[in-house]
């Protein structure tokens, strides 16, 4: 399954693709920016996109609402946050998110809703 | 008319009640979200705790390590040197007189070179055990540490001829075997730097700034060129010939400050003396 990223620190980027290559989800393309995340999404049709709250153009949540309105509007959208707030996770849902998880140093919550979402889709 | 009002009501009622319970819904979705990740960070935080503990116990194990490594070397290295050279003094005072001068000079190399030797282990394990050792800090009077200080390098003052004179010196809460031994690394400097042709002046002065305490130790010395690279380890600014030195005091002054939370740094002019200033925070901020 094809999976999108937009995050702008390209540590966490790195991390993410090791963690994710390892846990077998090895068709992975990355955004670095909001609207390149966007663009990306209507381009590639991903079945996953995970987008950081944080992004140096526009927020996360902008992203999420855009793609959901977009021909990519089938995908499942996982929203990730290094900074866990109850109103963020009410506006990732209004914004049409299927996930909100915290980012940790291991992405253990980032992966196992990834593998939720890969499963859900494919049981469809 | 009425019946078709009422049932618009009731529709739009209804709307509401969907709009309202869909909310919910949400609201409901975020507050799960959230404490589950809540859940999950206090889960890494334990994990990081754990692994900081067991770091900590680790370093505190190779600091002990540390500690038995340099009373090891205190002794076996400061013994056998100390003995070498009290051999080559000795052969050059028995066979006074039966030495050609070849043999002389070579022997003085020895006892002038096992000398050396013998100070740089001593400050290198004084290096060493800085902050190995494990007081609590206590408040003391500037003024006592200074005058116990004088006392024990009265030899040296009156030697010298120096005049050694202070401001008031406040009370505050430091390792008090440190802060001597500051002291005296910082006069014993004065001193040996000192200018030949006049008699050598230190004034030690401190006032508060800032919330800390900054001191000065000012003197009339030879002074330095430059005083960028001096409070690094084994860093000579005078020739080892004309003022033989293990490059080692500065460097422990600067340990010894840093211990106590302070900065130190240095104001010299060539041929007219060098003042050396450090900082001590008014309050406590190590343990």
């Amino acid at each position: 399954m094809k999976i999108l990223i937009v995050e702008d620190n390209d540590q966490d980027r790195k991390l993410m693709l090791r963690f994710l290559s390892k846990a077998g989800y090895t068709e992975l393309s990355f955004a670095a920016a909001g609207w390149e995340g966007i663009e990306c999404a209507v381009r590639t049709q991903p079945g996953i996109v995970i987008i950081d709250t944080i992004l140096p153009d526009m927020q996360g949540f902008e992203v999420c609402r855009a793609v959901k309105q977009s021909c990519a509007a089938s995908a499942k959208i996982i929203v990730m946050t290094g900074c866990i707030d109850a109103v963020d996770a009410g506006k990732a849902r209004k914004a049409g998110a299927d996930d909100y998880v915290v980012k940790t140093s291991d992405f253990f919550p980032l992966i196992e809703a990834v593998r939720a979402m890969v499963q859900e889709k494919e049981t469809i | 008319m009425e019946d078709v009002k009422e049932i618009r009501d009731l529709e739009q009622a209804h709307a509401e009640i969907e709009r309202l319970r869909k909310e919910l819904a949400d609201k409901d979705w975020a507050a799960k979200k959230t404490n589950n990740g809540i859940r999950l960070l206090y889960k890494e935080l334990e994990q990081k705790t754990d692994q900081l503990r067991l770091k900590g116990e680790e370093l505190e194990r190779s600091n002990q390590d540390l500690e038995q490594f340099a009373y090891a070397a205190s002794h076996d290295l400061q013994s056998p040197l100390a003995s070498m050279s009290m051999h080559a003094e000795l052969l050059l005072e028995e066979k006074q007189g039966r030495l050609d001068e070849e043999s002389v000079r070579i022997l003085e190399g020895i006892v002038k070179n096992s000398k050396k030797l013998i100070m740089l282990v001593r400050d290198t394990l004084q290096y060493a055990r800085l902050g190995l050792k494990k007081t609590a800090p206590e408040v003391v009077d500037f003024e006592i540490v200074l005058r116990s200080v004088l006392e024990n390098i009265e030899g040296l003052i009156r030697a010298k001829e120096a005049d050694i004179t202070s401001g008031p010196l406040p009370s505050l809460p430091v390792l008090p075997h440190m802060i001597k031994s500051l002291f005296q690394n910082l006069f014993d400097n004065a001193l040996k730097y000192s200018r030949k042709e006049i008699r050598p002046e230190i004034n030690v002065s401190a006032e508060l700034a800032g919330g800390e305490w900054v001191f000065s130790v000012r003197d009339n010395g030879v002074g330095l060129d430059s005083t960028e690279k001096i409070f690094e380890m084994f860093q000579r600014a005078h020739e080892d010939s004309e003022y033989p030195g293990t490059g080692l005091g500065l460097a422990l002054c600067k340990k010894i400050v840093q211990i106590h939370g302070g900065r130190i740094w240095a104001e010299s002019h060539k041929g007219r003396g060098t003042t050396f200033f450090f900082t001590i925070p008014a309050v406590c901020t190590f343990s």
